[in-house]
């Protein structure tokens, strides 16, 4: 009874460690995927947007200004965009996604508990080489293999959450810097364009004489029309990217919080009902061994 | 001070008045001077355009040193034990010892 004492020590000590927060984790995971497929999609138009604005700079020989090669607001950097050496911009936002979803999927496979059985079974494989070494028979060897597997296996599950800690502190700043020195930014960029060029497209139609006015109406509608569309989409981005900020921000919060003790003592008491049915079988194979 | 992400707004919204000025003097213009003020319009939405493009492009550094920091975390994470895997080999070679040493021991000349 001594020995089965020690063990639910053991059993007490590894419930005490965190446990990985699975409801915080799933609306992060999924806040992820449903900003990820905007971004790409939003991304694409992008692209699009600066084809057809590098087009019309190469097409359209600039007018006389007052001072020509002066720009009333400067660039952040000096950029072609042409040079081989640099990174395509777009292609950058694209491994960004890559990345996070990368790290969300790893994510994913510790809270699963993926290498948990695999750990469980090694450990009842080298029990089971150990028997076959020794070559002796061990009453109730099945049952110690459960209690070894159980517990080794509640080793491995603390092992997990303490990496799934040190994970979310060590990448949410960063994913939360992606969010909002970049992509948020990125949004008024891409309406800003995009602005430009249906700004452009729109005035021309005044040049046509020869469009028929109601024609004309009809075209600049929908130019607006698909400016509004655009605002709205970037606006919606916009909301998915700070849900996805909030919710890793509410996974940070959740590893550091202490555990919920009700929780935590039913957690605790499962693991140690079942290492003491497996000792309860060991105790009695042993019994009925001996006499 | 405004944030340095509300920059590009306070930008565009004046270069915004601008272009609507020179939109404004096109509409009223007689049709000789329609080109030349559509053209100074155009010219206008252009710097807007490209200050955008260079501020898009501008944050391009910035993100990829933010995916490099979140590789190396992504790479450290350890997904399944390492441990597991070297014991599962040691199991391997146990065994097999055990076998060699059986047919060693069956194998050697009984003493006459």
């Amino acid at each position: 009874m001594r020995r089965f004492t020690f063990l639910s020590l053991i059993v007490f000590t590894l419930g005490a460690c965190a446990q990985i927060p699975q409801g915080e984790l799933k609306a992060y995971v999924d806040s992820v995927t449903t900003a990820r497929n905007q971004g790409e999609t939003l991304t694409a138009d992008w692209q699009s947007a600066i084809q057809e604005f590098r087009r019309r700079q190469a097409t359209t020989s600039p007018s006389p200004t007052p001072s020509a090669g002066a720009t009333p607001f400067p660039p952040l950097v000096s950029n072609d965009g042409n040079s081989p050496t640099e990174p395509n911009a777009s292609e950058v936002r694209l491994l960004a996604w890559s990345a996070i979803g990368a790290y969300t999927d790893v994510l994913g496979q510790l809270a699963a508990g993926k290498g948990v059985d695999e750990v469980k079974g090694t450990a009842g494989r080298l029990f089971d080489v150990g028997v076959k070494l020794s070559g002796a028979t061990i009453p109730g060897g099945g049952a110690i293999a459960s209690v070894i597997q159980s517990l080794v296996g509640e080793l491995e599950k603390a092992r997990q959450a303490a990496e799934f800690k040190e994970a979310i502190k060590a990448a949410a700043p960063t994913i939360q810097n992606v969010i909002s020195k970049v992509f948020i930014p990125d949004t008024v960029s891409h309406y800003g364009l995009r602005t430009s060029l249906a700004a452009e497209d729109h005035a021309a139609m005044i040049l046509k004489p020869d469009v028929p006015s109601g024609s004309r109406a009809l075209r600049q509608k929908r130019i607006e029309d698909e400016m509004a569309a655009l605002r709205a989409s970037l606006n919606g981005y916009r909301q998915l990217l700070l849900q996805v900020n909030k919710s890793i921000g509410a996974l940070k919060l959740a590893v550091d919080r202490p555990p919920d003790f009700v929780l935590e003592a039913n957690r605790i008491l499962d693991i140690a009902a079942e290492v003491k049915t497996h000792w309860m079988a060991y105790e009695n194979a042993r019994k009925e061994a001996s006499n | 001070m405004p944030e340095i992400t509300d920059r590009p707004t306070q930008i565009t919204e004046l270069a915004n008045q601008a272009a609507g000025h020179l939109k404004s003097l096109m509409e009223a213009a007689d049709e000789a001077d329609k080109v030349a003020a559509f053209e100074s319009y155009r010219d206008v939405l252009r710097l807007i355009g490209a200050y955008h493009v260079a501020s898009y492009e501008g944050r391009t550094a910035l993100l990829t040193g933010l995916i490099a920091e979140l590789n190396e975390v992504t790479e450290s994470i350890t997904v399944t034990n390492p441990v597991a895997g070297q014991l599962e080999q040691l199991a391997g070679i146990a065994l097999r010892a055990r076998g060699l040493f059986k047919e060693e021991k069956t194998a050697l000349p009984t003493p006459s």
